[in-house]
This record gives C-alpha cells, structure tokens and sequence, in this order.
C-alpha cells in the first residue's frame, strides 16, 4: 500500500485551520475526541486571519478588540493546549461519504486519514471579476479585495498607486484603509445596490476618516488599458443594474479592487454529494452543524459568508463537539458492530444502504402523520437514513445503519426563510435536541433581503408565533441572529418560518 | 463628514443600528436613539482617535512584513503620518506578540506593538 | 534559446526564419525541424501564442463550412486527419467530440443540406443529416426548436495555445531556435532576395524568411516591399463558462452560418468547460481586445437559441481576439511576388487552428520548390514529453510522485489542483508571465480565477527567474502586476526630502522598483 501514500486514522478531522477549524478542533478535544487533525493548506495555522491586520475582532467572545493575527494566536494556542495537531501546507483533495479524506504536502506526501467524523472549515473564496464581465480589457492591476489584502500585507508589495474599488463588502472598506495608510489614492468605491455591503463602522472608519467617496447604485461599467490598467468607466444604474452609458464618466487609476462578494467554498462538498443550500452556497446543517452525510459537519463561512469571526468561532464549537461525539458513537457502534459480527458502520455499502432504507421508513411515517423532514443527497441518490428516522424508533434499532451515532434515531424539524429573510442557518434541527450550542436555546442566523428599518423579526410555526424581536434597522450586509426556547418549538411536524415584518 | 455650519455628523458604530448622529455648533446632540450614541458623537467630534493598524518591514524573507498596531487609539489626524514613520522601521531581531517595535509614535505617547510573532 | 539577452546586437545565422510564433509558425518551426536547417522562431510577444492563438476556440473543424477548391477548404480537411498523430506525438489534449449545425427553421433545413453536400465535396467523412428526433437524442440541451442538424464525426476540440506550446517546444528539442520578445523592426534585401530579418536585439541573417506574423502579416511584408494584401482583424468575444456546467452539450454546436463567420458556437472545451462564442467585428484596432455589452448580449442571445441552459450567471471568463483576416477571400501562402525567398503565410483565420499542421507542410513544399535545400534529419524526434497534470492522476500515481518530488505536494491551484512542481516546469519549458504559467498549467484558469495561486504564481516566477517580485508581469513588458515594494510610496516623500534616493517616476514602474529596491538596502536599521 506504500504507493497510494500513507494510511492514517483520526477521530476527528478538520479541513481547515482558520478561526472555524480551530474552534472545531479545541472543542473536539475538550468534548473528549481522541486524535484530532486540522488539515491547512498554508504554511501557517489562522486562515484568513494573519492577513487582517486591522482590528476588530473578538468584541464578542474576547470582549476585546483583536486585529486578525491576535485572534488567530489566541486560538491557535487554545488548539495547541487542547492537544489537536495540524497537518500543514496539506491540501485535502477529496472527502468520502465513508469518511475518509485524502490530502497531499510536500512533507507527508498523499496521506488518506480514516476519521470517525470530519469538520469542513474551508471558509469562502471571492468572487473573480469574470463572474461580472465587465466590458473592456483585461490589464495587470486587478485583484480581488482578498487577493490584494494578502498581496499588500503579507508578500509586501504595492499594487499602484490610484485605486477604485468595486463593491462595498468589508473586504474592499478594510482595503479602502489599508491602501490609503499605504500611500495609494483611492479615488473612489463603487456599489451597485442602493446600499452598502459592508458593516457601519467599515463604511464610518475605512472610508469617511479618509475622505474616500462611495458611490452608491454604480458601477464600473468598462475597464482601460492594454498592459497595465489605466483607468476605470463608472456609471450609475439603471433599475435592472445596467450601466446608464450617457452618465458615465473615466476615473484614472493603475488599480481596481474587486469586493463583489463571497462564495462558501463547497468544491470538496459538494463532490461528495453533500447537500447544498443554493441561499447560502453552503452545506445544509442542523443546529449541531452536521450536513446531509452522516459524520459530516461544517462551519463558519463554508456553510455561509458571516460578517464577524466571533460567530464563526461560536458554529465552530458547536461542530466540534458534535463531531466528537459523532466519532464516539462511531467508535462505539463500529467496535458493538465487530463484536456482533455485523457489518461496520463506515462504509460506502452500509451508508447506501442505510439511505435506502430510511427512505421507506419516512415514507411509512408520512402514512402514520408524522411529516420528517428529508435532505435529498445529490451524489449517490441515496437519502441518508440519518435525517429520516422516526422519533420513537428505539435507539438500538439504529446501530449498523448510521442512523443512530450521536443521539439514537431522530426527527429533524426544518427552519425556512419567509418574507425578506435570504437565508436562514441552521436549516434543520434536531427534535429534543440540547446540543446546538445553547443548551435550552436555539440560536438562528439569518440576512435579511431588502435593508429594511423598525421591523420584527418573527419566528413562527403553524400559524403561530414563536418569539418576536424588534429591529431598528436591517441591512443584507449584517447578520441577524435569532434565539428560540428549544421547548417552544413545534414537535414532529417542525416547520419553522423566520420572516422579517414591518412592525 | 460636517454638515451646515458648524455641524458635525457622524454614523454611530457603538452597535450595529448605525444611527446618524449629528452635534450642533452649540453641543447638542440629534439622532442617536441611545446614550452611548451620544457619547460617541460628541467624542467624534472634540477629538476623534483610531487605533492604527499596518505593517513593518523585516530583513526575514519569509515574513517581509510584521503586523503592528498602536497600543491606543491616537488621533485620527495623525494616522497618516504615523504610518509613515511606521514605513521607515525595518526589523531585523526575533519579535513575540505584544513587543513594542516603535516607542511613542509623533508625541502621542502611543507605542506600536506587534501583533503577530516573527522569526 | 528563449529569453536570451544582449544589449549589443547580435548575428544569427539561420537557413529559415519564421516570423511569428502563433499556431502557424509554430507548427511551420516543427515541420521544417524535420530537416537539417537552421531554423529561427520569433516572436514579438515574450511567450508563442500571446497573438491570436491564445484566444482561439480550439475547435478543430470537420470541414463543411468552406468553399470547395479553396485552401481552407482542403487545408482544413487534411489538417484536421493529421490531428490524431500530432496531438498524440506532442501530449496535447484533443478529443474528437464532433460538430453538430443546427438548423431553427425549415429554411435553415436548405442551408444545412447545402454543407452537407459542400462537405462531402470537400472530403469531409462520416457527415450525416440527422431530424429533429436524432438530434435532441444525441444533444438532450438543444432548443426544442431545432428541426434538423448536420453531424460530422470528425469535429474536435483542442487546447489551442498548449498544441502551440507544444511545437514550440518540439521544434527547439529538434535543434530549432526560439526568440521571443522580439519584434521584427525591419527585413534586409539584397539584389532582390531577403538576407536578414533584424530585431532590437539581434540580426538573423537568412535567405529565407516565412512570414507567418498574423495580425502583423502586411506590416512585416510591407518590410519587404511587398504591398499586395492588407490585414482586416476581425474581432470575437468569447465567454467561459464553469466546468459545473461542462456536460450542457457533448458536441461543438454551430448555428448554420452568417456571410462572415461561422457564428456564435457552443464548444465544450478540452478541458472540461463551455465556451460561447465568437462574435465576428471589424476593427481598425490591431490591438482592441476590448469585450462590450454588446457582444455578450450577441453571444448569449445566439447560444441560449440553440441550447436554452446557456448562462451568463456561470461566466468564469469572458476575453477577445483577433482573427487576422485579409483582404482576400482565401488563405493567403504564397511566394513574395516581389521579395525572393519570403513565404506569406497570411489571412490565417479560421479554420487556420485545424488547417495549421497542412498549412506547415504546404509551406515546406513552397519551401522546396522555391529551392531550399532540405535533407531529412535523421535524428528528428516527433514525440514532445507530455507535461504531468498532477490532477489528472491516480492516486497512486500522485502518491509515487509527490515521494519522488516533495514540489508535486505542494498544491498551487486549488480550483485545478496544480502544484508547484507543475508550475516550474511549465517556466522551463519556456513561461516567463503569470498568463504564461496560466496557459500551460491551467494555474488561474478555474472559477476563482487567480485569487487564490497569484501571490503563490508570483512567488514561484520570481524564484525561478531570478526576478524580483516587483518586476514578475501578467504578459510581459508594461503587465506588471504590483510594480512597488512594500512601504514604496510611503517613503517617497522621506527619501525625496533627504535627497537620498530620486523619486519613482511615474510610467516606468519596473525599472523604479528596482531603484526603489535598491534603496532599500542602505536603508537604515530598526528604532525601537
């Protein structure tokens, strides 16, 4: 086997080892999992992190304000402390629904680790100006916001010296900053909504403390130069975003920064037929972070894009300690499996099987007026028995099948958005459950549609409401969360609707 | 960012409502929905001051860059300036988080600190 | 050979230069590698292919679209039967998906019979009409409103500017010189006859010249004295679209087509994605490789009509090119009438991809008739070493060469799983810019479009060419891609007060990093 490259074993393994991967990993360890492996693919543990030099972070889980590279440090020695190791410059090339993960480094070379479960903390990635096709040429000096960022603040170069930036997510606000204290004149940031992407404070401090004009419903409507670009046209839009040509106008600059948006990056998901979520670009969880594949788990900006780490550092403990628990019962039921002469309990043929037998099961609990929820796997076709059992099945009943790792064959309500709600995560929770990070409470996350202002977000169920909280203001470029009492929730049936309404 | 004469306006970012807050020439305060609004405002527009974040150059090729930050915020007028004398250091000795690279930036008395460690 | 320098001229000597290192050239460079001549590639551009060439579809087509007894006509025909051989001898991915030109109407039925029978005249195999019925069945994305299509078996795709890369490389490791990065400035006569084609940097000395310079075919003519066609470009957008998407269609699919192009084609690439495309523009601009709202409005309009699933919202990449056409109908390969031993080999647009292996071999007859000497060379080697596609393995291939080379587990690309050991070899195989790594390496060509390896790209060129950071370029001279050092601009005010060092002029941002650089190592050491 020395030619398929190294076998290895782990309870849990996290693919990646930015602020969600770290989290997951120090959790894992304090909630008792054995071996647990953080897969980076830089050379370093943060992720993103090293290259936010600005501060900011941690308000919420530190009480403090942090710059990037702080924040990673304090978890990268909490990961160290709880005894998780790191696997570097390790790219992981492919996951299995038998939850084995394969990944490449110059050091260890291809190494397959089997895990009892795996976390996805692969964050998010930019999206590219070729996703926009802006008219014109295709010179030297444009980046994407986290490109530059990474140019600018860890290779140390200067990309030019008169910036524009297009889009007003936080990356290119913070980069607006970061430009301007480098010496470069940013002439000016360009947003195609009516209103900003990014954070109130980003817009106050990275671009009012420097003069910096932000157009708002603009765009950049064509690109100049042959090698190297020589300027940009702006123009407002018209109310199908399109460029009005007869108000535009040439802004001279060598740079154009893209913060046009993220994209949870789900490559390795989705290859294994994990369900996604078209509203997030992320996996669908449940209120532990588990995905449609049983043993799977994801958090922070892989399932959706957060605006503030803290809360990427809360989804990643929730995970962690679901994924440890996860590969307990994994261990558990493999070693009762072994001793019973049963089949094991990760393998590809017991997990497709599994599928198609919980997929009759939820069929008898419709007849029987139980509505379970059901996650369509795209990959293999086969529905994870996971999410489909009913509750009242004993939970012995489960083991060999998958269904019944961490808390016996369950009924998962579901949580949909309503009115000016995009999203909503988690989109599944686990009738009767007590994990999901908050005991009792069960925390949703949301983003509005539409900026919207003295509004309710409303929490319902059959007609009923659940909980109501006042907002003065929502805006796209900030996330909502939401708190429910886990006891008010609707039983079996469990359709929850999260709506924002004019109060 | 002043508005009319004498006035000053300022987005509140002491929580995520983002009121327009906005000091008159006579120090009254409209717009905020909280006293913390008020606060803010009012120092925004006496004295306003910003934590400095950037870089500092290293002689260590794999880490061309230290991050820094001041140790308090210092006045925002000064931020440029700062910076530049920021992009005249140039360090070349084992660094830890939290060290002090440049003491008492421009007469402040505000230090910057690193923020990551190098070497 | 490639990227050598001298500051004073220096003298070649060479039995044949060839101008002009696009698909054409560089496939003339590899037949005529066949012999024992001294041959000289040049390129204008620093990388072959950096023309028209890297924005070509890379269809390589059956054959009906051209007027029989034309060149194109039969140089397509017998360059796409050589496809096979050269791909398979070079490792250039080809696949023979097949063309399908769909007809929307009853009157388009007669349009497609037309290529039918113009097809069989031209000796393309295997065409056959098909109904409405066979052809959703064989193409399940077309528009219900197909009602009949016209198939020809022999349609494929390649990977135009690797298939350039490629001969390039094949002629240089059969004793070819390569020499890019230079433009011709002028061709030296004597008595009539060429002697010598001089570049900035050098004088080859020649008496026979092939001048397969595209866009820039009548200028190095008009060199010669030689005025009898002019250059048209033509310009076409194309637009990528993601490898999500890459199944849309299994055919490269044609709308019947227009008095100037083929129109605007469904082309499952290659390498796994869909390309839409081209629009056909005239331009005065040489160099107007601008995409307009126009033009994506036309491409999407035109392929959604054919196959419905066709969206703008998976655009990955849009760009432009140039096609060189001229001011004749056909192909224009023929002997200066009025400069002895130049070969034009001009008007190359399409099918010159396809035609390009004919085209070379029609050029060394010219060649030989015209009375070059040329004697087999015995120790030709047809076969290029295919690069490794680290993606493209097993698992255990993977494994034994990342044990062999520690720079194959070093993934540089994470949307095509490229490593570094890729990227450097593609450097010296002859990349010298990040789009030339992208072009051999697909290194920047996914979804994310270079967010993720450029800094590590950068990084990789820099080492290897011994370059600082600040001088590494999208595609050569003037593409820098951040043309300052850390803290540049912040210190120009500090250094201009002091007078130590000059102010970056502005415009000449490779050569002021390089002052810049140099400044800093008298700078002084750290306060704190």
């Amino acid at each position: 086997m020395e030619s398929a490259g190294r076998h290895t074993h782990a309870d849990v393994v996290v693919i990646g080892g930015g602020p969600a991967g770290l989290a997951a990993a120090v959790a894992a360890r304090r909630a008792g999992a054995g071996r647990v492996v953080i897969v980076e693919r830089d050379v370093r543990l943060g992720g993103i992190l090293p290259q936010c030099i600005h501060a900011g972070f941690g308000v919420k889980w530190f009480g403090e304000e942090l710059t990037g590279p702080e924040y990673a440090g304090r978890f990268v020695k909490q990961a160290a402390d709880a005894g998780a190791e790191s696997m570097l410059e390790t790219m992981v090339l492919e996951i299995t629904r038998d939850l084995r993960v394969v990944a490449v480094s110059p050091r260890d070379g291809l190494v397959m680790v089997e895990c009892g479960a795996i976390v996805l903390a692969m964050g998010c990635r930019e999206r590219p100006r070729g996703a926009l096709a802006i008219p014109g040429t295709r010179p030297a000096g444009i980046f994407t916001a986290g490109t530059a960022q990474r140019l600018v603040n860890i290779e140390g170069v200067v990309l030019g010296r008169r910036a524009v930036i297009l889009g007003s997510g936080d990356v290119g606000l913070i980069m607006a900053r970061r430009l301007t204290l480098e010496g470069v004149k940013v002439e000016a940031v360009v947003e195609i909504m009516s209103y900003a992407g990014g954070l109130a404070r980003n817009i106050q401090q990275c671009l009012r403390d420097f003069d910096i004009p932000l157009y708002l419903g603009h765009t950049v409507s064509r690109v100049h130069g042959r090698d190297r670009l020589e300027g940009v046209s702006v123009a407002p839009v018209d109310d199908r975003r399109a460029p009005i040509p007869d108000k535009e106008w040439f802004i001279p600059c060598d740079t154009l920064l893209l913060s046009v948006g993220l994209i949870p990056e789900n490559e390795l998901s989705a290859a294994c037929g994990i369900e996604l979520d078209p509203a997030t670009g992320g996996p669908i969880v449940t209120d532990e972070m588990e995905t449609s594949v049983p043993g799977i788990f994801a958090c922070g900006n892989v399932v959706h894009v957060h605006d503030l780490v803290d809360h990427v550092t809360e989804d990643g403990m929730v995970a962690g300690e679901a994924a440890a628990a996860a590969a307990a019962a994994a261990l558990a039921s493999a070693s009762g499996a072994a001793t019973a002469g049963a089949i094991a309990v990760t393998t590809a043929a017991a997990g497709a099987m599994a599928g198609a037998e919980g997929g009759a099961r939820a069929k008898g609990g419709a007849g029987a007026g139980t509505r379970t929820t059901t996650m369509t796997g795209t990959g293999a076709g086969a529905r994870p028995a996971h999410y489909s059992g009913r509750a009242g099945v004993p939970a012995g009943e489960g083991n060999g099948d998958g269904t019944s790792r961490i808390s016996g064959t369950r009924t998962l309500g579901e949580i949909r958005p309503g009115s000016n709600v995009r999203y909503v995560v988690p989109q599944r929770f686990v009738q009767g459950g007590e994990r999901g990070g908050g005991g009792r409470t069960l925390t949703i996350s949301l983003r509005p549609s539409e900026p919207a202002e003295n509004v309710v977000v409303e929490v319902s169920a059959a007609g009923k409401v659940l909980r109501r909280q006042r907002k003065e203001k929502v805006r796209p470029g900030e996330m909502l969360q939401v708190n429910i009492d886990r006891r008010t929730l609707p039983s079996g049936d469990g359709v929850v609707t999260v709506s924002i309404v004019s109060r | 960012m002043t508005k009319g004469a004498g006035e000053f306006t300022v987005t509140c970012v002491a929580c995520p409502v983002g009121c327009e807050v906005t000091v008159s020439d006579r120090g009254e305060v409209r717009g905020n929905r909280c006293d913390r609004g008020r606060e803010y405002a009012l120092l925004e527009h006496r004295d306003p001051r910003r934590i400095l974040t950037s870089t500092v150059r290293t002689t260590c090729p794999d880490l061309p860059l230290l991050p820094v930050r001041t140790d308090r915020p210092i006045p925002k007028r000064l931020l440029f300036e700062a910076a530049k004398i920021l992009a005249t250091e140039c360090i070349s000795r084992p660094v830890k988080a939290g060290d002090v690279v440049v003491r008492d930036i421009l007469g402040t008395g505000a230090s910057a600190v690193a923020t990551d460690d190098l070497f | 050979m490639q990227g050598t320098r001298a500051t004073q001229s220096m003298t070649v000597k060479a039995d044949v230069a060839i101008i002009g290192a696009g698909v054409v050239g560089a496939a003339i460079a590899r037949e005529l590698a066949r012999y024992d001549l001294r041959v000289v590639l040049i390129e204008r551009e620093v990388e072959a292919a950096f023309g028209t060439s890297k924005a070509n579809s890379g269809v390589v087509h059956a054959g009906f679209h051209s007027t029989p007894g034309t060149l194109k006509a039969s140089l397509c025909v017998q360059g796409n039967a050589m496809f096979d051989d050269i791909a398979g001898e070079l490792s250039v991915p080809f696949r023979r998906n097949g063309s399908l030109m769909v007809a929307m109407s009853t009157d388009e039925v007669g349009v497609l019979r037309e290529h039918f029978e113009q097809g069989r005249r031209n000796g393309v195999p295997g065409l056959r009409l098909l109904d409405a019925d066979e052809a959703r069945k064989s193409e399940p994305g077309l528009a219900p409103e197909v009602v009949a299509a016209l198939y020809a078996p022999t349609g494929g795709v390649v990977c135009p500017f690797q298939l350039t890369f490629a001969l390039v490389e094949n002629a240089v490791a059969n004793g070819g010189a390569f020499m890019a990065g230079s433009p011709v400035t002028s061709i030296h006569l004597r008595d009539g006859r060429v002697a010598a084609v001089e570049t900035p940097e050098a004088i080859i000395e020649t008496a026979w010249v092939v001048n397969a310079a595209g866009l820039f075919a009548d200028r190095i003519a008009a060199m010669a004295g030689d005025e009898s066609f002019e250059i048209r470009p033509r310009k076409g957008e194309e637009y990528l679209l993601d490898k999500r998407v890459g199944s849309l269609v299994r055919s490269t699919v044609f709308p019947v087509p227009t008095a100037v192009s083929k129109g605007i084609l469904v082309i499952p690439t290659v390498d796994g994605n869909i390309m839409v495309g081209p629009t056909a523009e005239d331009t005065r601009d040489r160099l107007d490789l601008t995409t307009t709202r126009a033009g994506f409005e036309a491409v999407f309009a035109a392929a959604r009509r054919m196959v419905p699933s066709v969206s703008p919202r998976d655009i990955i990449a849009s760009f432009a090119g140039l096609r060189a056409a001229c001011s004749e109908d056909d192909f224009i390969i023929r002997p200066s009438r009025v400069a002895r031993g130049l070969v034009h080999v001009a008007g190359i647009e399409s099918p010159g991809l396809t035609a390009a292996p004919a085209i070379a071999r029609m050029v060394a007859e010219i060649l030989r008739e015209e009375g070059l000497k040329m004697r087999a060379r015995r120790a030709f080697n047809p076969v290029r070493p295919a690069p490794v596609r680290f993606a493209h393995l097993s698992r255990a291939q993977q494994a034994r060469l990342v044990a062999s080379d520690p720079a194959f587990g070093r993934i540089v690309c994470r949307c095509e799983t490229v490593t570094e050991a890729e990227v450097v070899d593609a450097i010296r195989r002859g990349a010298r810019t990040v789009d030339g790594v992208k072009l051999r390496t697909r290194a920047g060509m996914g979804r994310c479009q270079g967010g993720f390896c450029l800094p590590r790209v950068m990084k990789i060129l820099s080492r290897e060419l011994g370059i600082p950071v600040e001088h590494v370029t999208k595609r050569g001279p003037g593409s820098v891609i951040a043309p300052y050092p850390a803290k540049a601009l912040l210190r120009e005010s500090e250094t201009r007060s002091t007078g130590g060092e000059r102010e970056v002029p502005a415009g000449t941002m490779a050569e002021s990093g390089a002052r810049v650089r140099a400044g800093f190592r008298t700078a002084p050491a750290a306060r704190g």
